[in-house]
């Protein structure tokens, strides 16, 4: 080949790139006008579903909430349910939770929102019982009735279940078309779309999974958000937060939301184009003690209630939950004081004034007294469990934090361990880890959802911890109708389980967009219901 | 007359019976090679479902952390998880041979139709990157076995190692910084702008192939558009290859060149530029071919890391998302299809080489 080929085939080559760049402007610029009109939404989050019923992982959440309503929902800015596509809801008798629909409520078909549909809508969820759906209410329901067009009748399983309204705000919950969906089975997201059974702010007009979600206004829905504040909205799917973070530097997105890692918020904080919008959110992070396996467990050479206890507070008083949310999470996590995280009603901060220096901080002296008066030998030989490809990379970098936290006081000799998810999760739950990390996020804004899973009856963590008083303020309050006696008493649940320590909760995940400094209304859905409402967000 | 007719008559019939005896050859070369993949297959098959049960079973790699322990033991037992592992694995193997790869624990969707839905991404990604790799890799090499030992040499031989020596998600990083994100020149992510994706998934008789969707469309916009897309993700994943194609051109062309009969050539003042392309070139080609072949597993793997790392949604993003959500139904499936895949067509290579080479099926 000679010199003169070669020459012009690089030619033509930087030709073609360089005609490519060209015309991609020229077509950019074509669609500009409908990107004006067009909010886009970056993501890492995945869709699994987009049946009510099958599934409740973030990704396929944060996309119903826009397109399905609810019988009870949160206003922007509140945590607290009230009515949306219902007119009222109220016990009748102990175990009857009766919902009045409002008159005239359509789909965006134009099929009416009525007594079947919602019947249909929480019994499939039984139905399906899929692996992968929410479980609440199946749970919480035993059966509906129809009372009249738009009046349906709940059958509890526990009488005045006052989570029960608040259960009605989760996804488990959303009112969906049965014309569309089916009875006893997953609906596709393909048959989704083209029946257009939307009762929520926006329909899905078009979806590619993993790609992009496409938003329309929903003209008949009436709920929550007064109106949507934009008409268009383009969901973009990526896989990685360093595309993400890319893109919503390059202004491609208006918003980034979910995920971002500490170090690329640092830096989009750092850009004036773009604003950082954070509040408390409902992820939590936890060390989860086995009472049976730790120092001086149940099942352990020297079984003593008295020194386990000691030791879990010594503990306690250690751990600098500040210095965790600054130096390994930048400010995406915040300390956490109880398992309610901040945000929700009824949390209080039991674990900053019981332990420390009172006020959040570590209190060596503190620690040791309690191990010398519980006659503990130091220093004592922790085993600690973490995970990184379930609870992220940065867990390796928490952990060693706290293994430097409680060993630098001297009381304490750490072996720090991280574990795949698969053998993770078998292995706490058959009590082969003394102490562990876990974490997690409540599938509704309710004190109970973040307390009963943990510390009732049968609860997941399976770690030898057992207390009837808290079983019995559990019981107390999720029948308290007065909401002031019901927090009073959540106040006291938290207060027992932080003196026990069958938990002790670090840190709370903060909610994070990064938007254009030309977005407005981030600020309005960042609140206790955790809910990312795009209909109240503008540009 | 006669005797001459008889003659004649031999070698016809001497010819038919060499032509039908090396089409008899090439034949059982060929039944042989394809009746291997059946054992490649199942070993790979064998070693990918016991590797996956070693880490644990797929409902508590996805549910554990939300359900108790009782509530998982139930599901388990309900999805058949807590049987004999060599009872689920003759059972797996009974699915396969019915054409039934299972359905994914994550999204309960049929791991055929990820193939079907995705393997289109990867495939237009392939492509893409063997045409890269051989626009880069062929004239490369030809100008560095041309100038043997002279600096185009060494400047070519440096860059072909460095072409597939560096980590693919490194290069698809640096060119994201400095293509996208330094220069704004071209897109960092995904094979297409969202409205664009959207269209082209949607369009009725939509083959997957994005390009081709596009052009069939009439679009110059979208085809613009994917092209664009496709140059980042096809250089990273193309310039490897290309570098392999560099070195192999390069060394059997330096070898043809230095052969007796480019010497003849040489001596009976055939041009220097026909020399190269009849006497050096062509026959520097077949062993390219094979290559080629062999270059579809490395594109596969390759592919992981390319399509993470430009969101391009193909089997390898898939496999790797996946992977995250410990969906080990989906895992197993789509790996074993992926090594199924690699094996028919380092099969359909051999029997090509074969046919260009007699000595390889004798």
């Amino acid at each position: 080949m000679g010199k003169r080929k070669i020459v012009a085939a690089v030619s033509m080559l930087l030709a073609i790139g360089m005609g490519l760049s060209g015309c991609a402007h020229a077509s950019t610029d074509q669609t500009s006008a409908s990107d004006a009109n067009t909010l886009k939404i970056g993501t890492t989050d995945v869709v699994s579903a987009l049946d009510p019923a099958g599934a409740s992982d973030t990704g396929s959440v944060m996309l119903m909430t826009q397109i399905y309503g609810q019988l009870m929902n949160q206003k922007p800015g509140s945590s607290d349910p009230e009515p949306e596509l219902a007119e009222s809801g109220e016990f009748v008798n102990p175990t009857t939770y009766r919902v009045k629909l409002r008159k005239g409520l359509k789909f965006a078909n134009g099929n009416p929102i009525n007594a079947e549909a919602v019947k249909f809508s929480l019994d499939r969820q039984a139905g399906i019982n899929d692996p992968n759906g929410p479980q609440l209410m199946k749970m919480a329901l035993k059966s509906t009735k129809i009372v009249d067009d738009l009046t349906v009748d709940c059958e509890l399983n526990d009488a005045n279940d006052q989570t029960f309204p608040g259960i009605l705000t989760a996804n488990d919950a959303a009112i969906v078309d049965p014309k569309v969906f089916g009875a006893d089975k997953i609906t596709s997201i393909d048959d989704i779309i083209k029946g257009r059974g939307f009762s929520g702010p926006y329909e899905l007009v078009s979806y590619s999974k993993g790609v992009a979600a496409k938003l329309k206004a929903n003209a008949n829905y009436s709920g929550v958000i007064d109106k949507v504040k934009t008409d268009t909205v383009m969901v973009n799917y990526y896989s990685s937060e360093d595309n993400l973070k890319l893109n919503i530097q390059q202004h491609n997105i208006d918003v980034a939301w979910n995920t971002l890692s500490a170090k690329d918020i640092e830096t989009l904080g750092k850009d004036s184009s773009l604003k950082v919008h954070s509040a408390p959110g409902g992820s939590i992070r936890y060390l989860t003690f086995n009472f049976n396996t730790m120092p001086y467990g149940a099942q352990s050479d020297e079984p003593d209630a008295a020194k386990a206890l000691a030791v879990r507070q010594a503990i306690a008083d250690l751990v600098d939950r500040q210095a965790i949310a600054d130096r390994v999470y930048k400010g995406t996590y915040v300390p956490l004081y109880s398992n309610v995280p901040d945000g929700i009603t009824g949390a209080t901060q039991p674990f900053k004034e019981l332990y420390g220096d009172g006020n959040g901080g570590p209190d060596a002296a503190k620690a040791k007294k309690r191990l010398s008066d519980a006659g503990v030998k130091t220093p004592v030989n922790l085993n600690i469990q973490y995970n990184t490809d379930h609870y992220g990379a940065s867990s390796a970098d928490e952990y060693a934090l706290i293994k430097e936290q409680l060993e630098s006081s001297g009381l304490f000799k750490v072996t720090i361990q991280s574990t795949e998810w698969s053998s993770y999760a078998k292995k706490y739950s058959t009590g082969e880890f003394p102490i562990f990390q876990l974490g997690g996020s409540g599938e509704f804004s309710d004190g109970d959802d973040f307390l009963s899973i943990f510390y009732g009856k049968g609860n997941f963590l399976q770690n030898g911890y057992e207390n009837e008083d808290v079983y019995r303020l559990l019981a107390a309050e999720k029948t308290e109708a007065d909401k002031t006696k019901r927090n009073e008493i959540l106040a006291q649940v938290q207060e027992q389980v932080a003196k026990d320590i069958s938990n002790l909760d670090l840190l709370q995940g903060q909610q994070i967009a990064v938007a254009g400094t030309n977005v407005q209304g981030v600020d309005n859905t960042l609140d206790g219901s955790f809910k990312f409402r795009l209909g109240v967000l503008s540009k | 007359m006669k005797s001459s007719n008889a003659k004649s008559g031999d070698v016809k019939v001497a010819k038919t019976s060499g032509l039908s005896g090396r089409a008899a050859e090439l034949l059982r070369y060929a039944l042989i090679r394809i009746l291997l993949i059946i054992p490649t297959a199942l070993i790979l098959v064998t070693l990918v479902f016991f590797l996956m049960r070693l880490v644990g079973d797929p409902i508590t790699a996805a549910l554990g952390g939300r359900l108790s322990a009782d509530k998982l033991a139930q599901m388990k037992h309900a999805a058949g998880y807590d049987r004999p592992v060599i009872v689920q694995y003759f059972e797996y193997l009974g699915q396969l041979v019915r054409g039934d790869f299972g359905v994914t624990f994550s999204d309960n969707r049929p791991v055929l139709d990820i193939f079907r839905q995705n393997g289109t991404a990867t495939l237009e990604l392939g492509i893409f990157a063997i045409i890269i790799a051989a626009l880069i890799g062929v004239p490369l090499g030809i100008v560095a076995a041309v100038h043997k030992d002279h600096w185009q040499d060494i400047v070519l031989r440096v860059f072909s190692a460095i072409s597939y020596a560096t980590p693919i998600f490194f290069l698809g990083l640096v060119f994201k910084l400095v293509f996208g994100s330094w220069m704004g020149m071209l897109p960092i992510s995904g094979r297409a702008s969202s409205d664009t994706a959207l269209t082209l998934t949607s369009a009725q008789g939509a083959t997957g192939l994005y390009l081709l969707d596009a052009i069939s469309l009439g679009s110059a916009p979208m085809t613009l558009d994917v092209l664009r897309h496709a140059v980042l993700p096809a250089v990273s994943l193309g310039l490897i290859t290309g570098g392999v194609f560099i070195r192999l051109v390069r060394s059997q062309m330096v070898s043809t060149l230095a052969s007796d009969y480019t010497l003849a050539g040489r001596a009976r003042g055939i041009r220097e530029k026909t020399i190269h392309k009849r006497f050096a070139l062509r026959p520097a080609l077949g062993p390219i071919l094979t290559v080629a072949g062999l270059q579809i597993a490395m594109i596969l793997g390759g592919a992981v890391l390319t399509e993470t790392t430009f969101d391009w949604h193909g089997l390898g993003y898939e496999l790797a998302q996946y992977l995250s959500n410990h969906d080990f139904t989906a895992v197993q499936g789509i790996v074993v299809l992926m090594a199924i895949i690699v094996s028919v067509v380092n099969c359909v290579i051999d029997i090509l080489v074969a046919i260009n080479d007699p000595r390889i099926r004798s």
